[in-house]
């Protein structure tokens, strides 16, 4: 369907096949591509700018919803946040730590129409759902005229706002493979309200603990410390092959000084997305130095939740 | 080849909308077609107070209710659906939607510009099953502390669950009360 009333040149098209949509992006190189429109629509209610050449994925077939692949699930583009957490209620452990950053990600009028894909190729450095993604390993597949191909997130995101797609590509899905029976993961978010409000600093972490209590693997993913979620590689190198414990973590911490500088504004100064970055890794091993996962889906993000040890 | 959006709203048809693709459903609902208890608040998706909702007919658990925020949809996102505003609530008898009744007992509404987005959030929580996230509605009155219980005390009273068409069910029976 192709909606061009309102004006020369405009245009809304909502293809409903791969075909379609190859055609109408090869036709309309500057279309911009929506699903949900959940921030793209600010660009008309909030910054007047008009966006005469829209192209929907929201019709496409195959995209929304979440399938079972090998060893791991994939998320359709086009499945929305609200359907995302209903299904990460029922599919633990991989979906856990989703489900806690879903639960303060929006309000549900916005999880309703917001998408998967939306959220990813939006690029926004304070996308709630990259770092998480990140950290479980996600890879996006990337799907052209030309054929598919699979990115890994961390390599997806290449500077502010600016994602490894090329013209002509969509994002049709993000791969999560299970997450491994070694793994202690977790997620975070910190805002200046709990609900309703934008991260100053989100985190998804992920470490592989080996049989002998050390690091095996670690993706730590910040949101809102860096022009991109991005994960902390010098913190990462400087945990592994350590014991996963309070006091190596505490010793590992400065490294994480030389992966972010990041910047004031009205969410946070620097010092305090520093300090909260460094307090989310504590917390992060302290609710995870003993078990896998912790669901807590229901207390605040950026909250840690301590069994108190006598 | 251009077609024209088409959608229904309040179960009649509004076919054929001559406006630009961009014109968002918040827009038309008060311009266009004079249906002013869907407020502007912030109109960039915080405040919930153009919330309306649609019937998503792809839902995971079957067609089921979402509410939205009406300044953020644009008008060809909802072609060929079925859309609800605070207006098209009351049954055809004139009661209330049980949300409604649920609001006026418990005091949740004060100055009553948000009230509406609030009815229709909870209208959507009315016919889900999980309730982990309900509608959100940032509102700074005292009408918040009433309205959050009276979401939980109208999500129990139907006593069905949610049918697997908008024509059967709880959903279905809302609508043939309304409707029929």
């Amino acid at each position: 369907m192709n909606f061009s009333r309102g004006g020369e040149g405009r245009i809304y098209a909502t293809p409903t096949s791969f075909e379609e949509l190859w055609a109408y992006m090869a036709a309309h190189p500057q279309a911009k591509l929506i699903c949900g429109g959940t921030d793209l629509s600010l660009t008309l209610t909030k910054r007047f700018v008009d966006l005469p050449e829209l192209i929907s994925v929201e019709g496409l077939p195959g995209l929304r919803g979440v399938t079972r692949v090998n060893e791991g699930w994939r998320i359709g583009a086009t499945t929305t946040l609200a359907d995302l957490e209903a299904f990460a209620a029922a599919h633990g452990p991989t979906f856990t730590p989703l489900l806690r950053m879903l639960r303060y990600f929006a309000s549900r009028q916005i999880k309703n129409r917001a998408t998967v894909g939306g959220n990813l190729c939006n690029a926004s450095p304070i996308g709630d759902l990259a770092p998480v993604l990140m950290c479980l390993n996600g890879q996006v597949v990337l799907r052209s005229a030309g054929g598919s191909r699979q990115v890994p997130l961390d390599e997806f995101f290449l500077a502010y706002r600016q994602t490894e797609l090329q013209a002509g590509e969509i994002l049709e899905a993000v791969i999560v493979p299970d997450l491994p029976a070694n793994a202690r993961a977790g997620a975070y978010k910190v805002s200046k309200r709990r609900e309703l409000d934008i991260s100053t600093v989100a985190g998804g972490f992920c470490v592989e603990v080996d049989a002998e209590g050390k690091v095996a693997a670690a993706r730590l993913c910040f949101g809102g410390m860096a022009a991109t979620t991005a994960r902390a590689r010098n913190l990462e190198a400087a945990l592994i092959g350590k014991p996963w414990t309070v006091a190596q973590v505490e010793a590992a911490l400065p490294a994480l000084a030389a992966d972010f500088r990041p910047i004031d504004d009205a969410r946070g100064s620097a010092w305090y997305r520093r300090t909260v970055a460094e307090n989310l890794i504590r917390g992060f091993v302290l609710e995870t130095r003993q078990v896998q996962i912790n669901n807590l889906s229901q207390r605040p993000s950026g909250t840690v939740h301590l069994e108190v040890v006598s | 080849m251009p077609q024209a959006v088409s959608f229904h709203l309040n179960d009649q048809t509004i076919a054929d909308v001559h406006a630009s693709p961009t014109t968002t459903l918040l827009e038309y609902l008060r311009g266009h077609l004079r249906l002013t208890g869907t407020k502007e608040g912030c109109a960039e998706g915080d405040c919930g107070a153009c919330s309306v909702a649609f019937l998503d007919p792809d839902g995971p658990a079957g067609p089921t209710y979402r509410a939205v925020n009406a300044c953020l949809v644009l008008l060809p996102m909802v072609h060929g659906r079925r859309v609800y505003t605070v207006e098209g609530l009351r049954e055809k008898t004139g009661e209330y939607h049980p949300v409604q009744e649920a609001l006026v007992r418990e005091l949740g509404s004060q100055c009553g510009y948000c009230t509406p987005g609030v009815v229709m959030a909870m209208f959507e929580a009315c016919y889900r099953r999980d309730l982990t996230s309900r509608g959100s509605s940032t509102t700074r009155c005292a009408a918040t502390c009433a309205a959050a219980p009276a979401t939980g005390r109208s999500a129990t009273r139907p006593a069905r669950s949610p049918g697997p068409a908008p024509t059967t069910g709880l959903i279905g029976s809302w609508w043939h009360r309304r409707s029929t």
